[in-house]
Formats: C-alpha cells, structure tokens, sequence
C-alpha cells in the first residue's frame, strides 16, 4: 500500500500549483537508461540514439481523490500513478481509482492541438499509434513514432483522415466488427455496425520497439519477461507515465436523425479488409462516427496488473432494472424501447457482412445493462459532468474501475481484482455478469494474454498480432 | 471493541478450518466471501447459528484445540454438526445439511458415500479452501497465467497462510 500513500504536504503543493492539461503528456526529458535496453542493430551505419522508453516527466498528477470536483481539475493534467488517501479499505480505494479514471479521462480527451477538454476536436489519444501501424505485414519495423497512419491502397487519396479499421477488438476479420471470443458484432439502432480501434502511448510503443516485439522472431530471442513501462512517482510532480493503451468503439452517426453535439465525433474513413470466408469486399469509405466506449488502460508501479477504466455515452443502454421497471428513455444508442420481443444481449444473426448496411431485415441489437453502475459512480460522474458543462463530453460516464487490491498475490497473479467483473456494453457486450471464466474481468482475461512464443505478454493481447519475418 | 457477527464468524471459522484469519477474511476483499458464508450459514442455521457463535465468544481466548473440543465435543449434537458444516462450507463451497451429516455417524448411515449438498455460489465454487490446500484449482477455473501447468506450483504457505 505504500504507493497509495501521499503525504498531505504533496497533495496541498499540487492542489496549488496545477499543470497545464498536456504538461505530463508532452514536457518529458530524458530518463535514466532503460531496464531493458534495445538490441544492437546490425547494420553498419549507425542509427540515431532511439528516445527513452518510459522518460521522465515534472509534472504528473497528483490531484488527492479528497480533491473538490471543479473546473480546475479540467487542466490537472494526467496522473503517472495512483494517488489515494487513507482509510485504506475497499470502498475509498475504488474512490480513489474512480477518481483517477476521470481525471485520465479529462487529460487524454483534451484537444490533440492543446488547450483543455472541452471542444470537440481530435483528442489527445487519437494522436497514438494505432496497434494496426506497430504489428504489420511479415513483422516489418513500425515507422518511427509520429508517423501517420498507413493508409489502406483502396482509401481516398488526398485526405488526412483517421482510419477505423476494427470492426471488433480482435485481430481478424471480423476482428474489425466483433468483439472479443468472436462474440459477434454490435449493431446500433440505425443498423450500423459498431467500429473500434486500439491505440497506444509512446512509452508502449517504444517498449515494443526497441526490444523488436513487433515480430514473432523479435519476440523469440527476446529473454523475457514481458514487462510494459510503468507509471510512477518518485518525488514531487516528478515521474514517468508508463504503458497506456486506449480502446475506442465508435457508431456511424446519422447526422439527419442524430444530434452530433451529442457525442464526440471524429471524421473517419472506414476501412474493411477483405475476407475469403464468408467473402467480404475490401471496402473504405467516409463516415462521421460518435464516441460510444472507451476502455483506458495504464500500467502502474503499484498496479502492475495495470487499471482498467471503463466509459461510455449516456445513452448506449438501459439497466436490466430500468428495463424490468418500465423506466426507459425514448431512444438509446443499442436498445429499442418499444421492442418487447426483441431478443436481448443476443448475437445478430449471421452473416456478418460489415459492407451491407443497414443490417439486413432492419435488425438492430437490443442491449441491456447487467451490471448497474454503484450509487458512487454515478454521483463521481454526476460531479464530473457537472465541470463539462455544454461540452459533448457531459454525455459520457465512468462505468467503473478495474484494480488489484493484491498485486503482489502469489496465488492470484491477477491481483484479486475489484470488482471482480467489469465489461463495457458497447466492448463486451455479450459476456456481461457475473460467472467466473465467463463473464468479462479484464485482469482475468487479459492475465491470461500471451505473445506469439505463448510467453505471458503482462495483461495485452496486442503482441499476438505480430507477423513472422520469413 | 466488541466483535461484530462477522468478526466471531471469521474467527470461528479460522478455528474449525486452520486458515490464517487474514486469508479467510482479507482486508481487501472484493469477493467477500465470508458475507455469503454467513449468510447462508444464518438462514439454514438461525437459531443453533446463533449459539455456535456464542460458544466461540465466550472461548476465544482459548488455545484452537481447545476451542475445537468444546465446540465438536462438549456443546451437544446441533453444535457439533453445524460447525462441521461450516467447515465443508469453507472448504467445498458448499452446503452440507447438518442433519445429513449426523445421519453418517448414527446407527444406520445413508448407503449414499456422498451426503446431499448443494453449491452455494459460483463464487463459492470457485474460492473452496481444499483447492488452496491441494496447491490446485477448481475444475474449469484458474487465475493462473498460460503455461501454469508446467510449472510448480507456489507453496502451500502461500496458498493458506501460517494458521490461525
């Protein structure tokens, strides 16, 4: 619990002194030497000193969870680790792992071009390397960090638009319409599909790098074990981010039925990749896409199981108990209220062909909610959307917080996560509740992640996409 | 102080099992398993529940072994079965009625080898402290990572602690 620990002296200097929203994003200087260094390259001609992995940052978060939610926390900038208060009991750290959820939130949605959040503008995040750019065809180096997307040869030309090109979390396919165990994908209530996309920071990135993750033969000689950069804080505001990966699901936007000002959205060009079986036409086109989930993911010194924060729109669903009641909003994102027979929490029916849209006989998903928000994160999230007032992101909530309460559990090194269940409806929608082994916990499932060489891969299953050389 | 309910139940049950009371009721616990034990035990036990827990308040102080002879031995038939059934509990996840179990020590037992139980929860299932005991895991679960099984396990003290 060490680490949980701050000194009411840290946390009166940072409630005085607020850094500016990308200050821990963007001000980093150089670090010490790596842990895991980068392999000798092998050409003759040098190569330039690569950056530091995980550099070190002055300004990291360190905004107590006792802190009053007002408009100062909008520009407090991004927390590298974990800061709680005492008492140390279950119900006051997962305040404290909420509150720092929403306060990454508030930091990695603010404007990609700088400012704090607020307009809807490309964010923070969407500036990363998407998993599609790091793992390519026959384990090729990734181009240096930075670099725009590698654009599909079947895109528009002459166009700098961000590329969706998951129609599910899962890497084939359907990989970019279906979600994770090929549950299936998730169609929205005008029968479009739902699309994602995985994207990482840069110390993730450069971890993958460096030590040649990006291949399976990088991935055999290297010696293991996979351990992603952690957020941490050694003194002061001074720290290091560590890995952070953010997954995204987007809904195409009917921009003559749905109010854009709604969501947060982001002008796209969808890609499909082509498929034998069943056959799927390669396909890319431009669309306006709301913001409906996001997963935000952040590897810690004291959470080296890593913290799972989980957000969506206000509007994807109903709770089974609103349901039950009869209390139920006109419109949902996924539910329609005046279906009383539609099938709930059910697979479309097959084929899933992401090029015919609107989905076939008008079907659309019918999603409900099994796991309720507690009366904690509904009031943090009332209070959060209260300083975001007149902004798209009034709309979106904080879902919950996934954490170990035992990281260092020799018998479970998943950590002994609280909750014990998590899932996103518009991520893991099929294998919401409450069965062990079934139903989605993201440090479950993500322990038992590993790379192409089936070595633990430290809770992401993005090493698997990476391609033989040969 | 006075103990609450759930603090003589956890130190009841750290007697009748031999697990470190920390480990049966950790302070982080999300699981919170003691919570459906309890429960449990006070719906299909009220009363006889009651009077179990009342025995261990008034002997905590006791030596373990002590505690145990007083409960399994010198409290009468209602005490001594329910207390075995709050064993299996912790140990199986499941419920074994007390008046089933004492069918097995009476003059004519049940041909059955296996009295009738019921599994409490999933949770239950999958958090029986004999899984812990036997350095295993339940069938179909396991939070160990991939490739677990070619290793060792960890030590039976890091499975169950240093006792109660």
């Amino acid at each position: 619990m060490k680490s949980r620990f701050l000194p009411a002296i840290t946390v009166f200097c940072a409630l005085g002194l607020l850094a500016p929203v990308l200050g821990a994003l963007q001000k980093q200087k150089p670090a010490a030497p790596s842990k895991q260094p980068a392999q000798a390259p092998s050409k003759a001609t040098p190569k330039p000193t690569p950056p530091p992995i995980n550099p070190v940052v002055s300004n990291c978060n360190i905004t107590a969870p006792n802190a009053p939610i007002n408009s100062s926390l909008l520009s407090s900038g991004l927390p590298c680790t974990l800061s709680a208060i005492p008492p140390f009991d279950l119900d006051n750290l997962q305040h404290a792992f909420d509150f720092n959820s929403w306060l990454t939130f508030l930091a990695l949605n603010a404007p990609a071009s700088g400012g704090v959040i607020g307009k809807d503008a490309p964010t923070f995040w969407q500036n990363w390397a998407e998993v599609e750019d790091v793992f390519l065809p026959h384990g090729q180096a990734p181009r240096p960090w930075g670099s725009p997307p590698i654009r599909p040869a079947i895109c528009p030309k002459g166009t700098n638009l961000p590329i969706l090109r998951m129609v599910g979390k899962t890497p084939n396919v359907l990989s970019t319409v279906i979600q994770p165990f090929n549950t299936g994908p998730l169609i929205d209530q005008n029968g479009q599909y739902v699309h994602y996309e995985i994207v990482i920071n840069q110390p993730m990135f450069e971890y993958i790098v460096q030590n040649h993750l990006y291949s399976q033969e990088g991935q055999t000689s290297f010696p293991g074990p996979t351990e992603f950069p952690e957020g941490t804080l050694s003194q002061g505001q001074t720290g290091t981010i560590g890995a952070i990966v953010v997954k995204a699901s987007w809904k195409v936007l009917n921009l003559k039925t749905e109010k854009a000002s709604d969501f947060h959205t982001s002008k796209v060009l969808i890609y499909i990749p082509p498929q034998d079986n069943p056959k799927i036409q390669e396909k890319c086109y431009a669309a306006t896409v709301g913001l409906v989930g996001l997963h935000i993911v952040h590897r810690t010194d004291g959470e080296p199981q890593w913290i799972w924060a989980t957000f969506e729109h206000v509007d994807n669903d109903p709770t089974e108990a609103a349901v039950k009641a009869n209390q139920l909003q006109e419109h949902y994102n996924f539910f329609n209220p005046k279906c009383s027979d539609c099938v709930v929490n059910h697979q479309p029916p097959r084929p899933w062909n992401p090029n015919i849209v609107p989905f076939p006989k008008g079907y659309t998903s019918q999603i409900v909610r099994l796991i309720d928000l507690t009366d904690e994160a509904k009031k943090l999230n009332t209070s959060f959307q209260a300083i975001l007032p007149d902004t798209v992101w009034q709309h979106y909530m904080m879902v919950s917080t996934q954490w170990p309460t035992d990281a260092k559990s020799k018998i479970d090194p998943n950590g002994v996560p609280a909750p014990t269940f998590l899932g996103n409806s518009t991520l893991e929608t099929y294998i919401q509740g409450t069965v062990p082994q079934s139903s989605s916990s993201c440090m479950a499932c993500h322990g038992n992640a590993t790379d192409t060489t089936g070595r633990p891969s430290n809770f992401t299953y993005v090493l698997e996409r990476a391609q033989s050389t040969k | 102080m006075s103990d609450t309910p759930m603090d003589l139940f956890v130190g009841l049950s750290a007697v009748l099992t031999g697990v470190n009371k920390t480990m049966l009721a950790p302070g982080l616990d999300p699981i919170n398993i003691k919570k459906t034990y309890f429960d449990y035990a006070q719906n299909k036990a009220g009363a006889t529940f009651q009077q179990l827990l009342n025995i261990y308040q008034q002997n905590q102080s006791l030596p373990p072994a002590q505690i145990g002879e007083i409960i399994l031995n010198k409290s009468g038939d209602d005490v001594r079965y329910l207390a075995r059934s709050v064993m299996l509990m912790w140990y199986l996840g499941s419920w074994y009625d007390p008046v089933e179990l004492k069918k097995y020590n009476g003059p004519n037992p049940p041909t059955d080898p296996v009295p009738a139980f019921a599994v409490i929860s999933s949770a239950a299932y999958t958090h029986g402290w004999s899984w812990n005991v036997a350095q295993a895991h339940p069938m179909g679960y396991s939070n160990f990572q991939y490739g677990y099984w070619s290793k060792m396990p960890p030590s039976l003290q890091d499975f169950i602690g240093g006792g109660s």
